[in-house]
């Protein structure tokens, strides 16, 4: 009996050895051809762009209007210059609501000083549910900018509330963090005029630490001194040319980044807005919209890829693990809410491809890979498995992940060369080697531990320490 | 495969994958060194230019910039037709015509058609966007073979160029492009009839009078004859306001009749104000949206007590617009607000509405210090 229990327990290590291989194969077949789609993808929309010439839109009136969204809580540090950045958009018709929910701190008071809001009474253009809206105020200096004040209900209760008293048929949702470049709400909504099928459009998200900023506008662009946010540079490179370019060409883009997402407001009001009982509510929404929509009528959720909005990334473990925690919950909770189109064929490449590849790679990947690591081990030490065999494949493994890291700075060289120097690209590429040899590995960790904060049910939004912008000039 | 095997072909796919991690990074590397040496010999080239052009500009000095032109341009024509297009657009008036009259004269021009059918896609590229540019209508021929290029941003590009050009006569190969290219959004198309300025409104009203015309024809779906309406409206020309209140009147399709009553606004045909209001009505928010706005630009102070009423309309931007237009028309708000018809209804929609436009109105005309 116990002889056959020994063979059993070696038996289900075989397999589980065997998933992680098949894991690991599928995985990166997935991602290579990804990377083939973005190259053609970007090269394309780069050559495109050479002829369109996006000052038309300031010429002529065939432009859309935007109200862009910036929900902040406890913000008291950057507000008045992320309104600042705002305001200077190079965009013909917008209005910025800067949605205060509920802060502890005195972000409202500043912005109504620096702004000289009054208030006044504003009739809602839609009924999303959300907390108590106290108060909306306006600026006298600025006749676009808007605060509404309410209680605390989280960042998607006051994307809600934005929607309610924004005015235009686009709106932008952003972090109040966010530095978006002066052309990207031109760049990204010439999307929604040239193809009325779009319903949602993120912009590329791209690190400003390091960045020099000046009122409000980032003037230039430098590696962050931190070791941590020099690899989320690698990071989001890698997520966002060759991500969501590839899963964008095939019409399948499940996520638009919360720190910069442009939509149709009559498709989210009727769609029901967004969730705040989900910390993903990006992607939550994003997902749903192809479950309200894709079956019903042709719609399409692109990327582009030139718009560019900065975001400060987390430069210490602690609010790294909470942020990746925090994502990985969103996304399960993004998929479980929507698993009827899994494999569904209605939904054409979102159910039949891009569903599959994200409850089995990014929803269970940490778990397979983090399980895969112990297993791997306990086989070796068992005798299961050949150690030159383990050695190497974890080297292909590694070699692979480079590879694909160093392809997204091969992308961005050939197409944005944001980094201009010599030394950027090279301190960028040994960041992408270095980033295979614990970071990942780390990141995979915190994945893990988010999946099962999921299970045990925990729904905190994690804290998140801002540093400023203000460290940076 | 025994475990031997598996080992070799691991140890080859490990070998193979480090040499392809050296060769990017030695793309990476060699190719940033390559691009800064190009920005460098470009930010060069640029001032050289800079100093030919300057003279032209304070000296009137034509034969002096050719003779430059002959030398610097042709000898790195993307570079020199990124300078062009830079330097054109921030430049106005008589230098920029003396400044094209210059490239028209020298060697650059004929190099700059021939180019358009070079076997380098950039040079292509760059060659009919500069030859849009300068605007001139010789080069036509070149632009309309370009409009048969393999490559669809030549095609792309060259219509761009026709339509800066303003050669009318090729106004229907233009449309015909676009529409092979199924491409034909209300943006692009827009985009592309805007470009050849106020003067396409008359091609555009005699395309619209032959309704079962060649133009229209090739566009199945209503787009082309709403962008048609659309640039007529923007522009104002008011010849084709008759016109446009037939279509208006026959047409049961809402994307062409938001753009007939989008531009008989724009142009105060108040001739068709009967055909207009019965829009009020529409089942379609956006329509009735652009009837409000037509009312308020052709001032109609008989259609206020209509006007009242949308202010309870289901839709919120009818609600709204609705009381701007009120608004704009200096219509008595505060003696409506008191009056026996809201009396008591201050949580009604039009009570909302009324005080969300006066609050906002106070607010800007302060900041105006009105």
């Amino acid at each position: 009996m116990k002889m056959d229990l020994q063979q059993f327990l070696i038996s289900v290590l075989y397999f589980y050895n065997y998933l992680v291989v098949f894991y690991f194969i599928a995985i990166n077949i997935i991602y290579i051809l990804l990377n083939f789609l973005s190259f053609f993808e970007i090269r394309k929309y780069v050559r495109e762009n050479r002829v369109v010439n996006t000052g038309i839109v300031f010429r002529s009136n065939f432009y859309i209007p935007v109200s862009v969204l910036m929900p902040a809580y406890n913000e008291s540090q950057n507000i008045v210059d992320s309104v600042k950045s705002m305001l200077q958009l190079h965009y013909p018709e917008f209005e910025i609501i800067v949605i205060n929910d509920g802060s502890k701190d005195d972000t409202a008071e500043l912005l109504k000083a620096a702004y000289k809001m009054t208030e006044v009474s504003f009739e809602p253009s839609n009924s999303l549910p959300c907390k108590n809206v106290r108060g909306i105020y306006v600026s006298k200096t600025h006749r676009n900018l808007i605060m509404i004040d309410k209680q605390n209900g989280g960042k998607a209760d006051a994307l809600n509330a934005g929607v309610n008293y924004s005015k235009y048929p686009l709106f932008c949702a952003l972090d109040a963090d966010s530095v978006l470049d002066n052309e990207s709400i031109l760049k990204i909504s010439r999307a929604f005029i040239e193809e009325p099928d779009i319903i949602a459009a993120g912009g590329i998200i791209r690190v400003i630490n390091g960045c020099r900023i000046e009122a409000g506008e980032v003037v230039s662009i430098d590696l962050p001194g931190s070791v941590l946010a020099k690899f989320q540079i690698i990071e989001y490179l890698r997520g966002f040319l060759f991500g969501r370019t590839g899963w964008s060409a095939i019409n399948s883009m499940l996520i638009i980044s919360g720190a910069f997402g442009i939509f149709k407001k009559k498709e989210v009001v009727e769609a029901g807005g967004y969730r705040s009982d989900t910390v993903g509510e990006d992607m939550e929404l994003v997902v749903r919209l192809y479950n309200k929509y894709r079956p019903e009528k042709k719609m399409k959720i692109k990327f582009i890829p030139d718009p560019v909005c900065y975001t400060e990334v987390p430069e210490t473990l602690g609010v790294l693990s909470r942020q990746r925690n925090r994502w990985q919950r969103g996304l399960i909770d993004s998929l479980l809410l929507n698993m009827n189109m899994l494999f569904n064929p209605r939904y054409g490449a979102v159910g039949l491809i891009a569903m599959p590849f994200f409850v089995f790679f990014e929803m269970l990947g940490p778990v397979i890979e983090f399980s895969g690591y112990i297993v791997f081990l306990v086989s070796l030490w068992l005798g299961i498995v050949n150690y030159k065999f383990v050695l190497l494949f974890t080297m292909a493994s590694i070699s692979l992940g480079i590879i694909l890291s160093v392809s997204s700075i091969l992308l961005e060289e050939l197409t944005f060369k944001k980094y201009s120097s010599v030394s950027q690209a090279s301190w960028l590429f040994l960041y992408s080697v270095l980033e295979n040899f614990g970071y990942k590995q780390l990141n995979t960790y915190f994945r893990f531990r988010g999946t099962i904060d999921y299970i045990l049910g925990n729904k905190h939004w994690g804290e998140m320490t801002r540093l400023g912008f203000k460290k940076d000039k | 495969m025994d475990s031997f095997d598996l080992i070799i072909f691991l140890i080859t796919v490990n070998i193979g994958f480090i040499f392809l991690v050296i060769i990017l990074f030695g793309y990476i590397i060699t190719g940033k060194i390559i691009s800064n040496y190009r920005e460098t010999r470009k930010k060069k080239l640029f001032g050289e230019l800079e100093d030919a052009f300057l003279p032209l500009i304070v000296a009137n000095d034509e034969s002096g910039v050719q003779k430059t032109l002959s030398t610097i341009g042709v000898k790195n024509l993307e570079n020199f037709i990124e300078f062009i297009s830079v330097y054109l657009s921030n430049i106005k008036g008589d230098d920029f015509d003396r400044i094209i009259n210059a490239i028209y004269k020298s060697p650059v021009f004929k190099i700059l058609c021939d180019s358009t059918a070079s076997d380098d896609l950039d040079t292509r590229l760059y060659s009919i966007y500069c030859l849009g540019l300068l605007q001139k209508p010789v080069c036509i021929d070149n632009l309309l073979n370009a409009l048969d290029d393999g490559n669809f941003f030549v095609r792309m590009a060259a219509v761009k160029a026709i339509a800066e050009i303003k050669c009318f006569s090729a106004l229907d190969r233009v449309l015909e492009a676009l529409a092979r290219e199924k491409l034909v959004t209300s943006y692009k198309l827009s985009e592309t009839l805007w470009s050849f300025g106020e003067e396409i409104c008359e091609p555009l009203l005699a395309a619209l009078k032959k309704r079962d015309g060649r133009i229209v024809r090739i566009h199945e779906e209503d787009l082309l004859t709403a962008s048609m309406i659309e640039i007529m409206g923007y522009f104002k020309f008011f010849d084709a306001a008759e016109e446009i209140h037939a279509v208006l009147k026959e047409t049961k399709v809402n994307l062409i009749v938001k753009s007939c009553i989008y531009s008989l606004g724009k142009m105060v045909y108040t001739d068709s104000l009967h055909a207009v209001e019965m829009h009020l009505d529409s089942r379609d928010p956006e329509v009735r949206v652009s009837a409000v706005k037509a009312i308020l630009e052709f001032r109609c102070v008989e259609k206020i007590d209509k006007l009242k009423s949308l202010l309870n309309d289901s839709d919120w931007n009818v609600r709204y617009n609705s009381a701007i237009a009120l608004y704009e028309m200096s219509f008595d708000f505060q003696g409506y607000m008191f009056s026996p018809e809201l009396a008591g209804q201050e949580m009604s929609m039009a009570y909302r509405t009324i005080v969300h436009v006066l609050t906002e109105k106070y607010t800007t005309e302060t900041e105006a210090g009105i």
